[in-house]
């Protein structure tokens, strides 16, 4: 049984099976439930969400929010500091000087110098040191994706699929297949998931020193010179940032990607494709 | 987790049964492994969530990475305990299943999936080195490694001790 709905900017897609119809009805219903709350408190477009909060008072005052949203928060400041800011949950500035994101109503001007040190957490209120715009596009998809799961609650021997756009996590032991969005020579990309999850990107543009951003949408058009990076990992917040050092370091996320226990499949035009980690 | 990348040519898309560029082979089913290391016997599926904290534990205590949050286990009718369990090869996921004794000793190991061109730990003879292992005088690094498959049987003993591990710690009191 599958059901799909718009939600988090893309569609998002549930399919479970090895349940009653009942029983997968109400997972499926609690799976877009979990999903529309990360949406309803991490949008950057939606002015009454947790992030538009922050983005407009944090830099002022401590900023209380949801434990869902710290709890992001927290896992995109860890994974910060683990690429070393090649992912960068407050790269919001950047994007919407950009024109990649609206500019938010009443926030005051992002100060070009911030970065995630300038985040800090204390019980459940947030404090920026400067004044920042966060940004959750590269994190966000995938923590829904796990929450989804979490809230639909399968018995194991049930199989279910949630893909938010591509970024996507598999519960159960079968194997989905999935094609990646790329068409490039060579054929047509496929990884076999089982009990995992899988993102994917494209686009890695710098700009200064700046962190790589993920421009999103290029699924299906040609790379050209550009790389394109897919992450399997255990869930699928992970895999979602690593594809942005992946993007950024090549080879050299190996460690990176050992650390999470993930693995990545990187395709450049002139590389051909080249699987990272997972020796 | 498992995952596997393959490219398929373009061509073969369209086809019912696409020709994989590059795939593991399955050499055996869940079925068939079990019926191998205990003939005769059936099974009851146990399969359970790890939690955070017994994740972490597994891992801490086997010091060897602990991939998936969950335990694919079976009572077996004759006593014992029947699981598959995952490890990560040069370029593959490894797929076998382990036999334990009631009280925890290997019967046995049956490699179900692999790469053919590692398919050098399928050999009788390197799997016997872990059968009547038990988790108190185990050592991975004494199975010997096979040249041409290096990581694949390193990893699959490593994975050994994690399965004991995991006897030790959930399986030998679950209820």
């Amino acid at each position: 049984m599958e059901r799909a709905r718009p939600l988090l900017g893309t569609t998002v897609a549930i399919r479970v099976s090895g349940l009653p119809r009942e029983e997968a009805d109400r997972a499926i219903a609690r799976g877009f439930a979990a999903i529309a709350e990360v949406h309803r408190l991490m949008s950057f477009h939606d002015a009454a969400s947790d992030l538009s909060r922050l983005n407009r008072g944090a830099s002022r005052a401590p900023v209380a929010v949801d434990r869902r949203t710290l709890t992001v928060l927290r896992h995109a400041l860890a994974a910060a500091e683990a690429s070393r800011g090649l992912f960068d949950p407050t790269v919001g500035g950047a994007l919407a000087a950009r024109g990649v994101l609206p500019r938010p109503a009443d926030a005051p001007e992002p100060d070009p110098a911030a970065t995630w040190r300038d985040v800090t957490i204390a019980g459940s209120r947030v404090r920026f040191g400067r004044p920042l715009w966060l940004d959750f596009g590269g994190i966000a998809k995938g923590h829904a994706v796990d929450a989804a799961l979490a809230a639909m609650a399968l018995p194991a021997t049930a199989q279910a699929v949630v893909n938010a756009g591509g970024d996507l996590r598999v519960a159960g032991l079968a194997p989905e297949l999935v094609q990646l969005g790329l068409d490039v020579p060579g054929g047509v990309p496929l990884v076999e998931l089982a009990d995992g999850a899988l993102a994917s990107s494209t686009g890695a543009r710098r700009w200064g020193a700046a962190a790589p951003v993920h421009l999103g949408g290029a699924h299906g058009r040609p790379v050209g010179k550009r790389r394109f990076a897919a992450v399997a990992a255990p869930c699928c917040m992970t895999a979602d940032w690593l594809t942005k050092p992946v993007l950024a370091l090549g080879s050299r996320a190996v460690p990176l990607l050992r650390r999470f226990q993930a693995i990545a499949w990187l395709y450049s035009a002139r590389g051909g494709w080249r699987v990272l980690g997972g020796d | 987790m498992q995952a596997k990348f393959f490219l398929v040519p373009v061509a073969a898309v369209a086809c019912a049964q696409p020709a994989l560029a590059e795939d593991s082979a399955t050499f055996l089913s869940v079925e068939q492994a079990q019926r191998v290391l205990f003939p005769g016997a059936t099974f009851r599926p146990d399969f359970f969530d790890l939690s955070e904290a017994q994740f972490n534990l597994i891992r801490d205590t086997a010091k060897i990475t602990q991939w998936v949050r969950y335990i694919r286990a079976w009572r077996v009718s004759t006593g014992g305990w029947f699981l598959v369990d995952h490890v990560v090869g040069r370029d593959d996921m490894i797929k076998y299943g382990i036999g334990l004794t009631a009280d925890g000793q290997v019967t046995g190991i049956e490699i179900l999936e692999c790469l053919p061109r590692y398919d050098g730990i399928r050999n009788p003879a390197w799997r016997r080195q872990v059968a009547g292992a038990r988790r108190a005088s185990y050592n991975p690094d004494a199975v010997r490694s096979i040249s041409g498959a290096t990581l694949s049987s390193e990893h699959v003993a490593d994975g050994v001790k994690r399965v004991l591990v995991t006897y030790d710690l959930l399986l030998k009191n679950r209820r």
